[in-house]
């Protein structure tokens, strides 16, 4: 068996038993990345001149019996997260030439752990976006069929894991740039608790929606990730401590369907029915499956184009050709200011930058901006108590199955609508995660997304490890 | 948003440059996002109190726990242009 289609549990039984070397796996790994990436286009470097260093910490503590649950693990890491000294752009232009001064608090925990950084992954601009072509270094392919985006914003991070480059890729999603790519790529995709994993180091696209978190083959790989790099952060100080995370039971019984959003426009037929399948099965196995109702729910969208272009401009306001990144030279410092906005960011993040603004500006604040963060207390409220009654919420991930490319590139609303599904999460910060659950008759895969109460992981792990041993 | 130059209006407090065509463009993107986004007119959130719908600012205290100096070469080397330790813009005022 090629090592590169193995998860993270079996690299490690196969350190822990000697039958595998550090060495090993990561030129096998290596070897899958650059063979494929030409033509997948996931990732934008490759590390290869630390591997030794980092070959040779890892083995030195399997060798030794000190090695952690991720020692010696190839990981490939987007595009926003930022590792000391190596380059990171959030595949921007006006980021081409950025250096990161610090690493985020998430990498600080793997080198701990001893992981092999294998290299920086595709993602739609600042993480605008939900199919990868939005950044300013080309789309990347799915490799589960080339002619298909492999979703977004983490389309580089699923894609990595999909061609078998990595086991295990960081992603972050503000509203749904996990999961929807992972299920895009038929991979496990999970998106923690708001607040429980450091958002140090991560470059902000809306601060009070954006999460890291893992993409695997596995629901047990998204487990053990989630482990190392969730916990308390001083330097984020959103993150929860530890004696404020309300315990929650793992165990799931009843299931929640959200009918009232599944039969919206723009939902496909052959996704309700794989769900409708998905759920049988689930039904199958003895989960009392319950029809809920959530009725504004599907505002969560609306709101989400509110809040986060919002938040979104105000952070891109600091890329400004000044403290960092690329800056084009204008007749005065405003003209600098303006010249290497223009010429530094791409057509989508200027959209989001401007909706941003609108909504923030004069006249235009209280009817968008403030009725969308009542509006969210609503809803963060309504998910929160049906979460009391039903153990977790189960949805389709996404929409559709993955599209072609430029078949939603020209029509923002239609590609936004890919995150109908998963924003209502976000909207609440609560946990949630995908798993595949079968490909149409073309291959596409289809995936189901768990919602779980908040601090709940550990339920979504429950009930995703059983559902991915019943597909 | 009533028309393209309105775009054009935002673009500048967003210090970004956009030609006639492209605020036209973006115009109509607006157009369907914000009737989109319109949906939650008829929404009542009256019921929704001051206090729960903030998202509040937590900071910790800000305790010095560097030397003086410790980062600024990495900080300001990460800068277009520096100068003496210092980022060089052009004259503000």
């Amino acid at each position: 068996m090629d090592i590169s289609t193995y998860t993270i549990t079996d690299i490690q039984e196969g350190y822990r038993a000697g039958t595998l070397s550090v060495a090993e796996v990561v030129s096998a790994y290596v070897a899958s990345a650059k063979k494929d990436n030409d033509d997948i286009n996931a990732y934008l470097e490759f590390f290869d001149e630390y591997h030794a260093d980092e070959i040779k910490c890892a083995q030195k503590r399997i060798d030794e019996g000190t090695a952690g649950s991720l020692t010696g693990i190839p990981f490939a890491i987007k595009d926003n997260i930022l590792m000391q000294g190596r380059h990171a752009s959030a595949s921007s232009k006006i980021l081409e030439n950025y250096t990161a001064s610090y690493s985020a608090t998430v990498i600080k925990k793997l080198q701990e752990q001893d992981v092999i950084f294998i290299g920086r992954t595709n993602m739609d601009e600042f993480a605008m976006g939900s199919s990868t072509e939005t950044s300013a270094y080309g789309p990347t392919k799915n490799p589960v069929d080339t002619e298909r985006v492999p979703g977004g914003s983490s389309g580089g991070s699923a894609a990595s894991v999909a061609m078998h480059s990595v086991p295990v890729a960081l992603g972050s999603d503000t509203g749904g740039s996990i999961r929807q790519p992972a299920s895009f790529c038929n991979c496990v995709g999970l998106t923690p608790t708001y607040g429980r994993v450091s958002r140090y180091g991560l470059m902000a696209l809306s601060s009070s929606l954006d999460v890291i978190g893992p993409i695997t083959k596995t629901v047990t790989d998204a487990e053990t990730v989630f482990n190392v790099i969730s916990g308390e952060d001083a330097m984020d100080s959103t993150t929860v401590k530890e004696s404020d995370i309300a315990h929650v039971t793992p165990g799931v019984r009843r299931i929640g369907v959200p009918r009232d959003i599944l039969n919206l426009d723009g939902v496909d037929e052959e996704v309700r029915d794989n769900f409708e399948a998905s759920l049988k099965k689930l039904a199958d196995a003895g989960y009392e499956i319950v029809d809920i109702s959530l009725p504004l729910a599907q505002f969560a969208l609306s709101i989400y184009y509110i809040i986060q272009p919002a938040e979104a401009s105000s952070n891109l306001a600091r890329y400004d050709g000044v403290r960092f990144g690329v800056r084009s030279e204008g007749d005065d410092i405003h003209g600098t200011y303006r010249a290497s906005r223009t010429e530094g960011f791409g057509a989508e993040v200027k959209r989001r930058i401007l909706l941003g603004t609108y909504v923030l500006s004069h006249g235009y604040y209280d009817a968008y901006y403030t009725k969308a963060t009542k509006l969210r207390a609503k809803i963060t409220l309504m998910l929160d108590e049906s979460l009391l009654d039903v153990d977790v919420i189960a949805t389709p991930t996404t929409p559709t199955v993955p599209f072609k490319f430029g078949e939603k590139s020209d029509d923002p609303m239609a590609m936004y609508m890919s995150d109908l599904f998963t924003v209502p999460a976000n909207i609440a910060g609560l946990p949630a995660i995908s798993v595949p659950s079968g490909v149409n008759e073309d291959g596409a895969p289809f995936g189901i997304q768990f919602i779980g109460p908040r601090y709940g992981e550990n339920r979504l792990f429950t009930v995703g490890k059983d559902f991915e041993s019943r597909v | 948003m009533d028309s393209y130059e309105d775009v054009q209006h935002v673009a500048s407090l967003a210090r970004l440059t956009i030609t006639e065509e492209e605020a036209r463009n973006y115009f109509t993107d607006f157009e369907s996002i914000l009737s989109y986004i319109d949906q939650i007119e008829g929404i009542d959130v009256s019921d929704v109190e001051k206090k729960r719908h903030r998202s509040i600012n937590t900071m910790r205290d800000d305790v010095v726990t560097v030397e003086r100096g410790e980062h600024t070469d990495n900080l300001v080397g990460a800068a277009p242009e520096s100068k003496d330790g210092y980022i060089a813009v052009q004259k503000v005022l």
